[in-house]
C-alpha cells in the first residue's frame, strides 16, 4: 500500500466514523440516567389503575371542594402553612448544644460538623432583607427559561410590596432576588455559583437545569448552603442523605416513564388482542431530559409481566436538531402501536405536524406527548393547525397551563394573569412564565414557613420547612398534593393525570382517574458512575 | 520617539519591565480578587493553553481548524475518567492527556493533508459538533463513562497542601477554604500555561516550528526548499491537539466537572473568536484569547444590564460579541496583540543587533578562489 492509499484509508476511516456517530439513533440496551423502576412508585400506579376500572376509588381522588377566589386560596394556604409549622413545631426540630448537628422533622438531619468554617445558619438574611441567588438561562437556546426567573420577581416584587415575609422573631424581611445568566451553559454555572456564593453571600442559590444542578450540588451541599427547588426533573435531587441541602419540584422524568408503562399495561388487550405484539415506538431526545424518559421506560419493560410482547423502537433526535422529518418518517414505518414522544420544546410540536403528514395519526391510535409539552405554546391550534393534536394523549406531570382557556375560570390562572398583565407582560408569550408560577410559589411557602419556625428564617429551618410542606398548590391539576415528609419522602409532586386532547375546546380531557403516588418513590442517591439511582 | 539597539543594557532593562507589567499583575491578581473571580482567572489559564494548541495549528501552521474543541474535551475526560475510574493524581494524567490527543490529532490531521482552508475548516467543524453525540453513546458503556449529557464531577478534587498552602501565602486565618482552592488552581493553570507557552516557543525556534510556518507562509515555496509538507502538517495537527488536550484537563480540573456542553461547537466558534480578537499567531494571543472567552461571556450580560436607556433585555448581550468581531476587524486587524505592537512600535523602535562580521572576510579582500567554490 502506499502512503497515498494510506492515507486516503484513514480520511475514510475517520469520516465514516464520524458520519456514523453523527446519524445516532437505533435500539441499544445499557441504562442511563433513572434506569431503575421504582417498586413503590409502580404498585401505586398499578392499584390506582384498578381502582379506576372496578371503580372502586381505592386511591384517595377525591379532591376537597376548591376555593373559588385567591381570598380563599390565601386562607387555605395560610391554614396549611400553620399545619406545617405545627408538624415540625411538634416534631422538636433543633441544633444539638454544640450546633454540630441538625435534627428535623420525621428522620431528616444534617451534619453541620462538616460546614465549612465561617459558615452560619443565617448568612444571606439581614433584618430587613432576604437574598437569594438564582442562575438561570436568560441568553442562548433556551432563553426562553429566563422568563420563570421574571415571574419570580414580579412575586417577590409584590410579595414585598404587600408587606414582605414575617418573621416569628418580629422581623419583616424584602425578598431580594440575585440573578445571573448563565446561558444554559454549565462552565458559566460554576463560576456564577461561587460568585453567589462567596461574593454575594447569598441565603439560598437556586439553578436551572439538570446539568447545571448536577455539577453544582456537591459544592452546595459541602459548603452546607440550600439549593431549593431545582428547576430539573432529575431524580437525584430526592437524596436527603447524601444531599439534604438539595431539592428538586416537579415530577420527575423517570416516574412519567412508569405511567406511560402502566398505560400500556393496563391497555394491552386493547391494543394488541389475543396476545399480539406491541411495538411501542419513540422519538428520544439525546440529551438528559429524553434519556431519563428512555431508561425509565426501558427498565419498566424490563420488569414487566408483558415484557415478551412489548416491542421497543427508538429514534434518537439532537436537541439542536432544525426538524425532525427523517426520525419520524422512519419510525411512521415501523408498525408503531403506541408512539411516544421523549422529547421537549420545538419537538414536540413538529412530531404532531410530522404525524399529520405521514400517516401515522391513522395508523396509531395512542400517540403520546410528554408532560413538558402540556401547554397550549406546543400544541395549540395556531402551532399545530385545527385538528393537529387532536385526540393525542399526555400523562400530564399534575400541572395547569397559564396560556389554556380552559382554566379562564381558575382563580389563581386570573391572578397570575392580571399580575403579568400589569407587568407588562404578555402572558401568551412565553410558556415559561407559568412554570414561573408554579416555581415562585413554592419558593414563597417555603419562606413563610420557615420564617414561622421558633428562630425564624434560618438555613436549617428552610430545608426542613420544605422537607415537610404538605400543602395545596394551586398550579397543579386537583387533586395532586405538593407534598415532602422528611426522610420519607423526598419528592413534591408525585402523580399525573392521563388526557386526550380535544382540538376543538383546544383542552386536555380527562381520560382516566389521577394517580396520586404521593410518597411513592424511593429516595434516590446519585451514582454517577453507573449512572443510576444506587 | 525611543530608539533601542537590541542587546544593549538600556534593551535589556526595557524588557524586563515589560515582563514586570505582565508578571506583578498575574501574581498580585488572585490575592486581590474575590475568589470566584481568581476562579474565572484559573479558567482564562486554561483556556489560554487550549489556544495556544490552537494556535500551533491555525497561527503557524496555517491549518484552519475548528474541531480542536473536540481535542480539548478528549483531554478533559481522559483526566476525569483517570481520576474518577483509576484513582489517579491530577499531574499524572496531564502526560497520558498529552499523549492520547497527540494520537487522536495525528489521525485526524490525515485528511488535513488532502482538504485545505476553507473544506478544512468544515471538515474539522464536523468534528466539533460530533464530539458531543460522541459522548452520549450508550453502546459500549460509553455514556457510562462520560457521564452522557450531564457530565461527571470530578471525584478527587485538586486541594492545597499544608506547605504549598504556606508557599503560596494562603494559610492565614483570614483566607477561607474556597479562596485557597481557587487561589491554588490557578497557581497551577498558569504554571502549565507557562511551560506549554515555553515549549511551544522552543519548537517555533526549531527546524520543526521554521517548517510549519514555511508551510504556512507558503507551502510551494517551502516544499522547494525541502520541508516534508506531510510530515510537518501531521506533526503540527497532533502536537496541536495534544497541547489542546492539556488546555482540556486544566479545564476539567479548574471546573471540577466536565460536561458535553463546554466541548461543543458553540464553543469552537467562541474559543475561534476569542483567538482572533486577541492576535492569531503571537504567543502572547492565546492566553489574551483565553481572557476573551471568559470573561466576554460573563461580562458582556453585565454589561447590557447596565444600559438603563434602552432598557435592552441581556438576550441581546451576545450582539456585543458580535460588534467587538467588526469593531475589532476594521480598527484592529491582527487584532488586540498586534494593535498593541503596532502603535508600541510608533513610541519605541528597537534596532536589531548588528550581525556579527568579524569571521566574514573583510571587505576589499581578495575573492575566494574559483576551486574553492566548486
Amino acid at each position: 500500500m502506499t502512503f497515498s492509499k494510506k492515507r486516503s484509508v484513514g480520511a475514510a476511516v475517520v469520516g465514516l466514523s464520524l458520519i456514523a456517530a453523527g446519524c445516532g439513533g437505533g435500539s441499544d440496551d445499557g441504562a442511563s440516567t433513572g434506569g431503575t423502576v421504582d417498586a413503590g412508585v409502580k404498585t401505586g400506579v398499578q392499584d390506582a389503575l384498578k381502582a379506576t376500572t372496578t371503580g372502586a376509588g381505592a386511591t384517595a381522588t377525591t379532591a376537597p371542594p376548591k376555593p373559588t377566589s385567591m381570598a380563599e386560596w390565601e386562607a387555605l394556604w395560610a391554614k396549611e402553612r400553620d399545619a406545617v409549622v405545627k408538624k415540625i413545631t411538634d416534631s422538636k426540630a433543633a441544633k444539638s448544644a454544640d450546633g454540630k448537628t441538625f435534627t428535623g422533622t420525621n428522620g431528616f438531619a444534617i451534619d453541620l460538623s462538616k460546614c465549612p468554617v465561617g459558615w452560619t445558619d443565617t448568612e444571606g438574611v439581614s433584618d430587613t432583607e432576604i437574598k437569594i441567588g438564582h442562575t438561570t438561562a436568560q441568553s442562548g437556546t433556551l432563553a426562553d427559561y429566563g422568563n420563570i426567573a421574571r415571574v419570580m420577581q414580579i412575586r417577590a416584587d409584590n410579595i414585598n410590596k404587600a408587606g414582605g415575609v414575617k418573621d416569628s422573631t418580629g422581623k419583616t424581611r424584602m425578598i431580594k432576588f440575585v440573578v445571573k445568566d448563565d446561558g444554559y451553559d454549565a462552565t458559566r454555572t460554576i463560576p456564577l455559583v461561587d460568585e453567589l456564593l462567596d461574593s454575594e453571600k447569598a441565603f439560598a442559590i437556586i439553578t436551572l437545569g439538570s446539568p447545571s444542578t448536577m455539577k453544582t450540588y456537591d459544592k452546595m451541599n459541602q459548603r452546607c448552603v440550600p439549593q431549593p427547588f431545582s428547576q430539573t426533573g432529575h431524580p437525584a435531587w430526592g437524596d436527603p442523605d447524601g444531599h439534604p441541602w438539595t431539592t428538586g419540584q416537579q415530577l420527575a422524568y423517570n416516574t412519567e416513564a412508569v405511567l406511560w408503562g402502566a398505560f400500556i399495561e393496563q391497555n394491552a388487550d386493547k391494543m394488541a388482542p389475543n396476545n399480539g405484539q406491541i411495538t411501542v415506538c419513540a422519538l428520544v431526545m439525546n440529551n438528559d431530559f429524553g434519556k431519563s424518559y428512555d431508561a425509565g421506560f426501558k427498565a419498566y419493560k424490563e420488569q414487566s409481566p408483558i415484557k415478551s410482547r412489548i416491542n421497543y423502537v427508538t429514534e434518537t433526535i439532537e436537541p439542536s436538531a432544525p426538524t425532525i422529518t427523517d426520525p419520524m418518517t422512519t419510525l411512521a414505518s415501523k408498525n408503531c402501536t403506541i408512539f411516544i414522544a421523549m422529547t421537549a420544546g420545538t419537538s414536540c410540536t413538529q412530531a404532531i405536524q410530522e404525524a399529520a403528514n405521514n400517516g401515522m395519526n391513522e395508523k396509531v391510535k395512542y400517540r403520546f406527548q410528554p408532560s413538558v409539552c402540556g401547554a397550549i405554546s406546543f400544541v395549540g391550534k395556531d402551532k399545530v393547525g385545527n385538528a393537529g393534536a387532536d385526540g393525542w394523549y399526555i400523562v400530564q406531570g399534575g400541572i395547569k397551563d397559564l396560556n389554556s382557556p380552559a382554566f379562564d375560570n381558575d382563580p389563581y390562572i386570573k391572578f397570575a394573569r392580571d399580575e403579568l398583565k400589569a407587568a407588562g407582560f404578555d402572558y401568551k408569550a412565553s410558556g415559561s412564565f407559568g412554570s414561573g408560577y408554579f416555581f415562585a410559589w413554592a419558593q414563597e411557602q417555603a419562606l413563610r414557613v420557615a420564617s414561622a419556625l421558633p428562630g425564624g428564617l434560618t438555613r436549617t429551618n428552610l430545608m426542613n420547612a420544605i422537607r415537610n410542606l404538605n400543602m395545596t398548590h394551586p398550579y397543579t391539576l386537583d387533586g395532586i398534593r405538593f407534598n415532602m415528609d422528611g426522610n420519607k419522602d423526598s419528592y413534591l409532586i408525585e402523580g399525573g393525570v392521563y388526557q386526550t386532547r380535544d382540538a376543538k375546546t383546544e383542552t386536555w380531557v380527562d381520560a382516566g382517574a389521577l394517580i396520586d403516588l404521593s410518597g411513592k418513590s424511593k429516595n434516590c442517591k446519585w451514582d454517577q458512575s453507573k449512572g443510576l439511582c444506587a | 520617539m525611543f530608539l533601542l539597539q537590541a542587546g544593549t543594557s538600556q534593551h535589556r532593562m526595557y524588557q524586563a519591565f515589560g515582563w514586570l507589567c505582565l508578571a506583578i499583575p498575574m501574581i498580585l491578581a488572585p490575592y486581590m480578587m474575590p475568589s470566584f473571580r481568581v476562579a474565572q482567572l484559573a479558567q482564562c489559564a486554561g483556556w489560554g493553553v487550549f489556544l495556544l494548541g490552537m494556535n500551533v495549528c491555525i497561527g503557524w501552521t496555517g491549518l484552519l481548524s475548528l474541531g480542536h474543541i473536540a481535542f480539548c474535551g478528549v483531554g478533559a475526560y481522559t483526566t476525569t475518567i483517570l481520576i474518577n475510574e483509576s484513582g489517579w493524581d491530577f499531574w499524572m494524567t496531564l502526560p497520558m492527556a498529552f499523549i492520547v490527543c497527540f494520537i487522536a490529532g495525528g489521525l485526524v490531521g490525515l485528511p488535513a493533508l488532502k482538504i485545505k482552508g476553507l473544506y478544512l475548516a468544515l471538515v474539522t467543524f464536523a468534528l466539533a459538533y460530533t464530539f458531543p453525540i460522541l459522548l452520549k453513546i450508550e453502546g459500549g458503556g460509553i455514556a457510562r463513562r462520560t457521564g452522557g449529557d450531564n457530565g461527571r464531577n470530578l471525584e478527587d478534587k485538586l486541594v492545597p497542601t499544608e506547605t504549598i498552602r504556606k508557599l503560596l501565602f494562603i494559610n492565614g486565618e483570614g483566607t477561607d477554604e474556597s479562596t485557597r482552592i481557587a487561589v491554588y488552581k490557578y497557581v497551577v493553570a498558569v504554571l502549565v500555561l507557562l511551560v506549554c507557552c515555553l515549549i511551544v516557543r522552543n519548537i517555533l525556534g526549531s527546524r520543526a516550528g521554521r517548517s510549519m510556518i514555511a508551510v504556512r507562509d507558503n507551502q510551494i515555496g517551502a516544499a522547494v526548499s525541502g520541508v516534508p509538507l506531510n510530515k510537518t502538517k501531521v506533526l503540527a495537527f497532533a502536537l496541536s491537539a495534544a497541547i489542546a488536550g492539556i488546555g482540556g484537563s486544566l479545564i476539567a480540573m479548574v471546573l471540577d466537572s466536565v460536561g458535553p456542553s463546554v466541548f461543543d461547537a458553540n464553543y469552537a466558534i467562541i474559543t475561534l473568536m476569542g483567538l482572533v480578537l486577541a492576535g492569531v499567531g503571537t504567543l502572547h494571543g492565546a492566553w489574551l484569547g483565553g481572557v476573551f472567552v471568559v470573561f466576554l461571556q460573563d461580562l458582556a450580560p453585565r454589561a447590557v444590564g447596565l444600559i438603563p436607556v434602552f432598557d435592552v433585555d441581556v438576550v441581546y448581550a451576545r450582539a456585543i460579541y458580535g460588534l467587538m468581531l467588526v469593531l475589532v476587524a476594521f480598527f484592529m486587524p491582527g487584532g488586540v496583540v498586534s494593535f498593541g505592537r503596532k502603535w508600541r512600535a510608533r513610541v519605541i523602535q528597537v534596532q536589531p543587533k548588528v550581525p556579527d562580521t568579524s569571521h566574514l572576510p573583510r571587505a576589499g579582500a581578495p575573492p575566494v578562489t574559483a576551486t574553492a567554490a566548486a
